[in-house]
């Protein structure tokens, strides 16, 4: 019995200490003084020396778990600067995740034992196997999780709405799972059965919450990686403005030599060697000259850069500009038309025939609509896996997210993406139906 | 008849044009008007008293930005063909083709802009105007397509909403659909057909036409519509 009660202790001052100090990885006090820190250590301490006291008199049930659950929400949004939401989501899922452990290993050693759910959950209050490896299990998840989630969120979703279903379905799994630990329902003839269907409802319902969890990972991925792309733009319009300013510098030099020169033959009457020169410095500056088109100094910019990047692989990029608006904000219009534009570059440069490294782009405003194609060749094969264009590019690290993350830009101007293959081209085509800057 | 807009704060500038289009259309003996405007705004006011033109000349670095003009014009009319102006070398530098007239530079104007009022002048012969005919018992009425901003119907009749007026006829929308036979018109719900060449934009499932209606698109259409409209555009040059 000793042992048991040793067991019972170790498991509900691991439990709870390490549920409190999750929150704290992130979340800060809402008072930040020693006296407050005092009082919640106290606090805890006493919770868990009630939890512990209570495993004398009543036995191990899945309803004490509410009272702790409350007591820790309670607390956690006292003492935390948390919200109601994600505090509720946040010690739902940590206590019922542990509820659910001791649930698989129930049924685990139920099954190897092959005796029956109800047999399990009578003899809980006598030391065996079961309760055993219950808490060193429960133990080792804890240190597993501690190493993990050390300095990170216990769990952080990317939109407010996933917080709100996985609080409906963890609601929802609460209830089945008391259920499945109170007594009546065994009692019944189909009593077993009713546990069984319990348990496959509650692994469904937990297969939904990781599904949610882990969707939402993926957003998150994307965001990240859609903002990587972003600074990728910013440094490299550094870097644009860097070289130019360069250029500048040594055109500013340039030109005061040319002055110096002019003068010298103007003052020494040699006005023909003078006109010769100008003409000279003019299909200079001609050629020099920057390379800014339509007034829209965004589009003007990455195309700028672009063409001076496809040049270096002897691209030619063929444009048809007819723009007097754009709907984008600037970071978004860098990384979709710099994306586009470096995918389209990335496959037409591994053609070996000059003559066919071609690019075609199209950008047009009609009424208040913005429209932007472009056309590229390209060689091997592209797969189509569920609607998507997969990359051709060796490392497929991120595969096609380049597409993904311009999809979802366009996607919050509530506009389309299409991306075609018509006679051995690679099309893509956005098309934004106003002229607002933003829709969110 | 080729009515011409050219748009400069510079006289001099304006003054040149005016003269290099005078004497393209003079050579080619087209019948013209040409208008000089040192004020866009002067321009802007012409065109809410619905002057037209077929051609504008726009500066980009005006007081104004030539672009703002071009998409006011563009609030009115699709059809016109809008030069853009300006002291900057183009893409087309080397190797690089760019569409033969929308950007012209000011040193080349000579060269380049007779050149670019032969490739518009040859697509505004070829234009192909089309009319839906409504015959009533006291007149027969003719409506461009390009005029016909959308249909609705109402009881028996079907009314077309062009630029000008409200005009009806005793038929089903059905009907007008396949008379009109192109394209360009959409069903938006059971009761409206656009012409997608005048939808200005969609919002929260409304299609916003020139005249500032907004339409409610059914669910199953919006998602066809904005196709559509894609589609239309990418064809049209």
């Amino acid at each position: 019995m000793i042992v048991y009660h040793v067991l019972r202790g170790v498991e509900i001052f691991v439990t709870i200490s390490i549920g409190f100090w999750l929150i704290t990885q992130t979340y800060e006090l809402r008072w930040d003084n020693l006296g407050i820190k005092i009082g919640l250590g106290t606090i805890i301490f006493l919770l868990e020396m009630v939890v512990f006291l209570n495993s004398f008199w009543f036995q191990f049930s899945g309803i004490e778990y509410i009272y702790i659950f409350g007591v820790f929400l309670a607390l956690s949004i006292i003492f935390f600067r948390i919200s109601l939401l994600k505090a509720s989501v946040h010690c739902m899922l940590y206590w019922e995740g542990l509820l659910f452990t001791h649930l698989m290993i129930i049924f685990a050693c139920s099954y190897l034992t092959k005796k029956t759910i109800d047999e399990y959950n009578k003899d809980m209050s006598s030391i065996d196997l079961v309760y055993i490896l219950n808490v060193f299990v429960v133990v080792f998840l804890m240190l597993f999780l501690c190493k993990k989630r050390k300095g990170k969120e216990f769990l952080k979703l990317y939109r407010k709405n996933d917080y709100i279903y996985l609080c409906i379905l963890l609601i929802a799994e609460w209830f089945i799972m008391l259920r499945f630990f109170s007594n009546n329902v065994s009692v019944t003839d189909n009593g077993n059965k009713i546990l069984l269907g319990m348990f496959w409802l509650i692994g469904l319902i937990t297969l939904a919450i990781i599904y949610i969890t882990y969707n939402s990972y993926l957003a998150e991925r994307h965001h990240a990686h859609l903002l990587k792309l972003k600074y990728a733009a910013v440094e490299e319009q550094y870097e644009y403005i860097l070289e130019n300013y360069q250029t500048k510098r040594r055109q500013i030099h340039d030109s005061n030599q040319r002055i110096n020169l002019l003068k010298m033959y103007i003052q020494s009457g040699q006005i023909e060697e003078a006109c010769n020169y100008i003409d000279e410095i003019q299909d200079k500056i001609n050629t020099e000259g920057i390379k800014i088109g339509i007034g829209m100094e965004e589009i003007d910019f990455i195309l700028d850069s672009k063409i001076t990047k496809a040049e270096k692989f002897d691209i030619s990029i063929r444009t048809d500009m007819d723009v007097c608006f754009c709907p984008l904000g600037r970071d978004d219009l860098c990384v979709l038309l710099g994306n586009l534009l470096d995918n389209a570059i990335e496959a037409v440069k591994e053609i070996s025939e000059k003559g066919r490294r071609k690019i075609f782009l199209k950008l047009k405003t009609v009424n208040n609509m913005f429209l932007l194609e472009i056309k590229n060749t390209y060689i091997g094969e592209r797969k189509i896996i569920n609607n998507k264009y997969t990359t051709t590019k060796k490392n497929k690290e991120l595969h096609g997210l380049g597409l993904d993350s311009c999809r979802s830009i366009v996607e919050c101007y509530d506009g389309i993406m299409e991306i075609l293959d018509e006679n051995d081209q690679f099309i893509v085509v956005v098309t934004i139906f106003q002229d607002k800057k933003k829709v969110q | 008849m080729v009515r011409v807009a050219i748009v400069d704060d510079d006289k001099t500038i304006t003054d040149h044009v005016e003269q290099v289009v005078s004497s393209f259309f003079t050579e080619n003996q087209i019948e013209n008007e040409i208008v000089s405007y040192q004020y866009p705004k002067e321009l802007l006011w012409d065109l809410q008293e619905k002057s037209y033109y077929d051609i504008y000349l726009l500066d980009i670095e005006m007081n104004i930005n030539g672009l703002e003009v071009a998409h006011a014009i563009r609030q009115l009319y699709t059809e016109p063909y809008i030069i853009f102006i300006t002291w900057h070398v183009k893409y087309s530098l080397k190797g690089y083709e760019c569409n033969a007239y929308r950007y012209i530079i000011k040193s080349e104007i000579d060269e380049k802009l007779p050149e670019a009022l032969g490739v518009i002048y040859e697509q505004l012969e070829n234009r192909e105007v089309r009319q839906y005919i409504i015959e009533t018992a006291t007149k027969v009425s003719k409506i461009n397509y390009s005029d016909l901003f959308y249909m609705y119907v109402e009881g028996k009749y079907t009314y077309f909403c062009t630029r000008n007026d409200i005009v009806k006829t005793r038929k089903a929308l059905g009907t007008v659909f396949n008379e009109l036979n192109v394209r360009d018109f959409v069903y938006v719900n059971k009761g409206n057909i656009v012409n997608l060449q005048h939808v200005m934009a969609l919002r929260d499932k409304t299609v916003i036409m020139r005249d500032g209606q907004e339409l409610p698109v059914s669910i199953p259409q919006f998602k066809k519509l904005k196709k559509a409209i894609s589609d239309y555009w990418r064809s049209v040059s």
